[in-house]
């Protein structure tokens, strides 16, 4: 209840800050009734700013924090009470059957949110790094994992969250993305391709399996589909009322999606090219029409930038380790750069295996929107369910031919939706999460396409059908770990037992955190390590995931011993499988080299499932200059 | 007896030019309507496990 009351806190600061900025930049919304949620998604950007620039200078705490929030909500409070006001339940018409739907999915959602992160990338960066930044109070270098770099705006409110609480404000925040993506998803749809659509648009999406998994593992794919659908939908107002301010908060929307991770910097490059190929079809005056582009560039690029110049300072490389070749990079190589392409590649073809098949290549990318329906865990290890899209949006595209009224503004979305998920996929990595702000696009466009097809009734079923659909195989995640999340929930079971019941790792750490002491450090030698629960100094000595600790140039147990005290390590925590990997010749060889470490160099301290903890052979105390190495 | 005009079907060129359209507009819609039915079809077939889509 505590984390509920902080995020009703954060949420209002972050709103009121939002809505300043977007006074200040002159790019409020027309309507005060959208200023809700464009004051909230902005205010996330802002508050997300300010953790990063909080963690810059080690200040990154509750007081700071707090007498943040106190200044935005007061300059910002007559416009939060203003947004508040123009709220009108009447306007939810024949919508509140879905309403109550979305929120009974929401409070089994948040039911799921209480209990401690288990699965997905959270536990491996996601969560793990704000959380070790906030313990700080500041950033921390962490030049043994790229991931450390991988941190991007919601990174940064989570930051916040995990400074004010350590319980289950910073997955309330991240949940809270995907609620604002519903909405802004839904006035999108209403506002440019049809006023019944909207709610359905909303709920379809709200209620998609997928959905449910990215609100419930805190992520960065969802505030991509969330700005997406704001610059796109600021854009399209622009087409309507002429307005500059719709162009510069197209801007702001785009350059917080970019912000969000490397491939976000998609939607900016979009939809500015989006604003441009319009320009020149109104044949604006170009001085008009450079004040415009100006406008929205300049606007995107100042909300885009914070995390990459930050990832510029600490490693050179603005989008480290991408980029290499151009950008180089600290504690990084081009092999590293290979050989992690090289994992990459064979994660695909494990799992595209599910669908008999290879990684796409060349035109056999057509099939992935067929795949993306079909075979969606044939992307991950993840069950079906989990990255299920419906068969809406696949159903019901063809059906965009029919579309009279409103033409170029639904085609406008689908098309960029299209555009967005084949680039992605094409040019990146075909993969339900990353395609998403491409999927929303689409299904948004659809639904009046399904209306013109099936007529108002039978569409309406179809929607309805489908969202039953959804439930459904949502259903199929509470059989498994939520009702023990509902237990934590109400304090009927202990946080520490439901890890231990779903996590070998959190089983593993509970002892291994005891048995380090507080001033030793521990170098963890996994492949993929999930650094969240651990509790004493740490350094990760992955030879997928850091360049610190070269494996291509250590060739001896004692060399690895040597760079891990220089490191000042104490302990070693090992994953024994590894020991036995053989997936290619420098896993092999490494595997080889961390069973001799062990062997040779370390004497064992305890044994829990697949991991073990060993103490360094004469670890000598912790040097100082390796202080700001770990957690 | 006086027959009533038939007028689903037509009764000289120009009323098939202009008829023309409408016919291919309802083809297409019954193409888009079992798409739509066969994606949901197999979607759902495979999830109860009675249809493999690979």
């Amino acid at each position: 209840m505590i984390d509920l009351g902080l995020l009703v806190l954060v949420l209002s600061a972050a709103t009121a800050g939002g809505l300043v900025c977007l006074r200040v930049l002159g790019a409020l919304p027309a309507d005060e009734a959208d200023w809700l949620v464009e004051g909230v998604a902005t205010g996330f950007g802002v508050v997300a700013t300010a953790g990063l620039g909080l963690a810059a200078v080690d200040a990154l705490r509750p007081v700071p924090i707090a007498c943040l929030g106190v200044v935005v909500v007061v300059l910002g409070r007559r416009l939060l009470v203003r947004a508040l006001r123009a709220l009108d339940g009447r306007q939810l018409g024949a919508a509140w059957p879905l309403l109550l739907v979305c929120a009974a999915v929401l409070v089994a959602e948040t039911l799921a949110m209480v209990a401690p992160p288990v699965g997905g990338d959270q536990t491996k960066y996601q969560l793990a790094y704000p959380r070790l930044y906030a313990a700080a109070g500041g950033l921390v270098a962490t030049p043994w994992s790229f991931w450390g770099h991988m941190q991007f705006l919601q990174n940064f409110l989570f930051a916040i969250g995990f400074a004010l609480s350590d319980g289950a404000l910073a997955r309330y925040l991240n949940g809270a993305f995907g609620v604002l993506t519903a909405l802004a998803l839904g006035a999108l749809t209403r506002r440019h391709l049809g006023e019944q659509s909207g709610p359905a648009a909303a709920a379809l999406f709200f209620t998609l399996p997928i959905t449910w998994s990215m609100m419930t593992h805190a992520g960065s794919d969802m505030p991509v589909v969330l700005y997406g659908c704001l610059a796109l939908g600021a854009l399209l107002d622009w087409t309507e009322t002429g307005r500059p301010a719709d162009v510069r908060r197209a801007g702001l929307a785009a350059g917080l999606a970019g912000a969000s991770k490397v491939m976000g910097l998609l939607v900016p490059a979009l939809m500015g090219g989006a604003l441009v190929f319009l320009l020149l079809r109104r044949a604006l005056p170009l001085r008009r029409a450079a004040t415009l582009v100006a406008g929205f560039a300049i606007v995107a690029l100042l909300a885009t930038t914070p995390c990459y110049v930050r990832n510029a300072v600490d490693t050179g490389n603005p989008i480290y380790p991408f980029g290499f070749q151009v950008f180089g990079g600290r504690h990084w190589s081009a092999a590293a750069s290979e050989y992690l392409a090289d994992y990459y590649r064979q994660y695909q073809s494990t799992y595209a295996t599910r669908r008999d098949g290879e990684p796409y290549a060349g035109l056999a990318v057509a099939r992935f929107p067929w795949d993306l329906t079909m075979h969606p865990e044939s992307f991950e290890n993840a069950a079906r369910a989990t990255l299920d899209v419906s068969p809406f949006m696949l159903a019901f595209a063809p059906a965009l031919v029919l579309v009279r009224r409103r033409r170029a503004r639904v085609l406008a979305v689908a098309g960029l939706g299209f555009a967005y998920a084949a680039i992605i996929s094409t040019g990146a990595w075909a993969h339900p999460r990353y395609v998403l702000p491409g999927v929303a696009l689409l299904l948004a466009a659809t639904v009046p396409a399904a209306s013109l097809l099936l007529g108002r009734r039978l569409a309406a079923a179809v929607v309805v059908l489908t969202i039953a659909g959804n439930l459904m195989l949502i259903s199929r995640y509470l059989g498994t770990m939520w009702p023990d999340q509902v237990r934590v929930a109400v304090g009927r079971l202990a946080p520490d037992e439901f890890l231990r019941r779903y996590s070998p790792r959190y089983a593993f750490w509970e002892r291994a955190n005891v048995a380090v002491p507080p001033t030793g450090r521990v170098l963890v030698l996994e492949k993929i390590p999930h650094p969240y629960y651990i509790e004493r100094p740490f350094v990760l000595g992955s030879y997928l995931e850091q360049g610190l600790i070269d494996y291509r140039a250590i060739e001896s147990t004692a060399a690895l011993a040597e760079a891990a005290r220089d490191l000042g390590v104490s302990h070693v925590a090992v994953d024994l499988s590894s020991f036995s990997a053989a997936g290619d010749p420098f896993e092999a060889s490494v595997g080889r080299l961390w069973r001799g470490f062990i062997s040779a160099e370390c004497d064992p301290v305890l044994r829990e499932g697949e991991y073990g903890l060993y103490a360094l052979h004469a670890a000598r105390a912790a040097v100082p200059g390796a202080e700001r190495l770990d957690g | 007896m006086q027959l009533e005009p038939n007028v689903s079907f037509p009764s000289s060129i120009d009323e098939a030019r202009a008829a023309a359209p409408d016919s291919a507009r309802h083809a297409l819609r019954l193409i888009l309507g079992a798409w739509a039915a066969i994606v949901y079809l197999i979607y759902w077939l495979g999830y109860v496990g009675i249809l493999s889509t690979r």
